[in-house]
């Protein structure tokens, strides 16, 4: 059974309809790529799997259990997370408060919050060496760093993440990649909205094509890049 | 000059404790809550009732209005507030809905307690007789007055470095982000409106030793609240000390110097002249809403 496993879903921004009868699944450790141009509604799917926006009809379940229409933090706490664009930190705190702010509502205790800590460390060293900082005096890959960093405290099942290459250095891309291929091997399913499409090819097992909020084609992710499905998305042919 | 320095330290500790109890509310969920004032004057009410003739201790009055008082806010929240935000968090519902809050326990508790003000003493062993220091004199409840505010402030300001301190900041700085990190805004709300109701039950049974509890408390204690946090730049408490000892001052002066029909005239014109300066408050940020 696939972690996440989306069915027919649609939702959009009060009225104004968006997703339209999107499916689609992500398994234990892979990394699946949603593709298209600006505006094809990828953000929306993410926000509307994490609970920011509720779903007019269709199904998600993560891990088997139903998350349509169910409250965000509710959402974080059953194993999913959303890394969304834009490096959405918490500027005023601290790199370290910006981490353990993340454990709010996980109820582990200090061993484990420590693990978790150190683990994240461990994938960004930076963070620790920065770790007294506040988070908006940080470099823009260091802020993507730390947002991911932020979802991985609660070493989530599903990790989500909205264009994280976004405004990096391609050096920084790499280490930002190393680490999702890192946490594929052990067994995280991402789901990967990227603007990067060569690179999001190279890295994810799966891809998916979206164009005006559905999804036109799938398949794996060697098997897309050289499909025209993509040309297609991108130029509106 | 001692009595001026006093009697407008006395004040400012009042409207400061007002401030913070609206700031507490504000932060995490940038709503005034305009039933505060009414909070405040049930919490003093409440307080003198029990108190009354000693039928039981001081503290177990103000123990008991306090509490009550917090269900109160708690209710204003489930009924007035969640409910509004949930439908648009964009909107200003809440301003209609918390002002009907107040216009109902308003009018509850003008029927119930009457227009009367009551008496409630200062909690002992503090004592409202002035004690002569030389160069000025206070009464205990005075210099007690002054310490506490100086440590609900302090306390405060130590809430927001803790874990749930700094998730109410989250959500202040970016709520969508707080949610997605896994912070329940509707839970923070309702503890923010339990301890705000709390800090203005305080801040009412810490005024009626010297401005008497009566209906009319709330509603005064409101404007120089609202005065407060304008001039202090909402949401900041280290603005609302500065603000709150500038108009306490100010009105002790006038109170003094001119006459005491003046306070009002003469510190809305201060604090008008402020805000013409720095339209965002002393320590406010030009930030508008945030959600
Ligand atoms: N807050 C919003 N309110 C109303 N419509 C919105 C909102 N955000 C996005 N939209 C609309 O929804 C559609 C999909 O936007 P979305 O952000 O999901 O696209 P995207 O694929 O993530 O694009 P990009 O690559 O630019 O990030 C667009 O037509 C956009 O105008
Ligand atoms: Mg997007």
């Amino acid at each position: 059974m696939p972690l996440l496993e989306i069915h027919d879903l649609s939702s959009g921004y009060g009225r104004v309809p968006v997703l339209d009868r999107v499916s689609l699944s992500v398994d234990t450790g892979r990394i699946v790529a949603v593709v298209g141009a600006n505006g094809a509604g990828k953000s929306t799917l993410l926000k509307t799997i994490s609970g920011l926006l509720k779903p007019s009809s269709g199904t998600i379940r993560l891990d088997g259990a139903p998350i349509g229409g169910i409250e965000p933090h509710m959402i974080v706490a059953m194993g999913l997370q959303h890394v969304a664009e834009g490096r959405r930190l918490f500027r005023s705190q601290t790199v370290a408060q910006n981490l353990d702010l993340a454990l709010i509502g996980a109820r582990l205790d200090r061993q484990e919050e420590h693990r978790r800590l150190a683990d994240v460390h461990a994938l960004f060293p930076i963070l620790l060496e920065k770790a007294h900082l506040p988070a908006g005096a940080l470099s823009g890959g260091q802020q993507q760093m730390l947002a991911i960093g932020q979802a991985l405290m609660r070493s989530p099942k599903v990790l989500m993440l909205d264009e994280p290459s976004h405004g990096l250095a391609p050096i920084i891309v790499d280490e930002v990649f190393d680490v999702l291929v890192e946490l594929r091997a052990r067994g995280t399913a991402i789901l990967l909205v990227e603007q990067l499409v060569e690179r999001a090819l190279d890295l994810a097992d799966h891809a998916y094509v979206m164009v005006s909020g559905r999804i036109t084609g799938n398949g794996p992710a060697t098997s897309i890049r050289g499909s025209d499905l993509v040309r297609r998305a991108y130029t509106g042919g | 000059m001692g009595e001026i320095f006093v009697e407008g330290l006395t004040m400012a500790s009042i409207y400061a404790i007002v401030a913070v109890s609206f700031n507490i509310i504000y932060r995490p969920t940038n709503i005034f809550n305009f039933a505060q004032g009414d909070l405040l004057m049930v919490g003093a009410l409440l307080a003198a009732v029990l108190a009354r003739g000693n039928s039981m201790p001081w503290y177990g009055a103000a123990a008991i209005a306090i509490v009550a008082v917090m269900l109160l806010a708690i209710l204003i929240d489930l009924v007035a507030v969640s409910p509004v935000i949930k439908r648009s968090p964009h909107g200003a519902g809440w301003i209609i809905s918390t002002l009907a809050a107040s216009i109902i326990i308003h009018e509850i508790a003008d029927k119930l307690a009457g227009p009367d003000p009551r008496v409630l003493p200062a909690p002992p062993p503090l004592q409202t007789s002035l004690i002569d220091f030389g160069v000025f004199s206070a009464s205990s409840f005075q210099i007690g007055l002054v310490c506490f505010t100086c440590a609900l402030v302090a306390a405060t300001e130590l809430f927001y470095r803790t874990r749930p301190g700094r998730a109410v900041r989250a959500i202040a700085e970016d709520r969508e982000a707080s949610l997605l990190r896994g912070i329940n805004p509707a839970r923070v709300t309702l503890l923010s409106f339990a301890a705000g109701g709390a800090v203005a039950a305080i801040a009412g049974i810490l005024a009626a030793p010297i401005l008497f509890a009566s209906t009319s408390l709330g509603g005064m204690l409101l404007l120089k609240g609202f005065l407060v946090v304008a001039v202090g730049g909402i949401g900041s408490n280290s603005g609302a000390i500065a603000a709150a000892l500038i108009i306490g001052m100010v009105e002790a002066a006038t109170a003094r110097v001119l006459t005491p029909g003046l306070q009002e005239a003469v510190s809305f014109a201060v604090v008008l002249a402020i805000l013409l300066v720095r339209p965002q408050g002393l320590f406010g940020t030009a930030m508008g809403r945030s959600v």
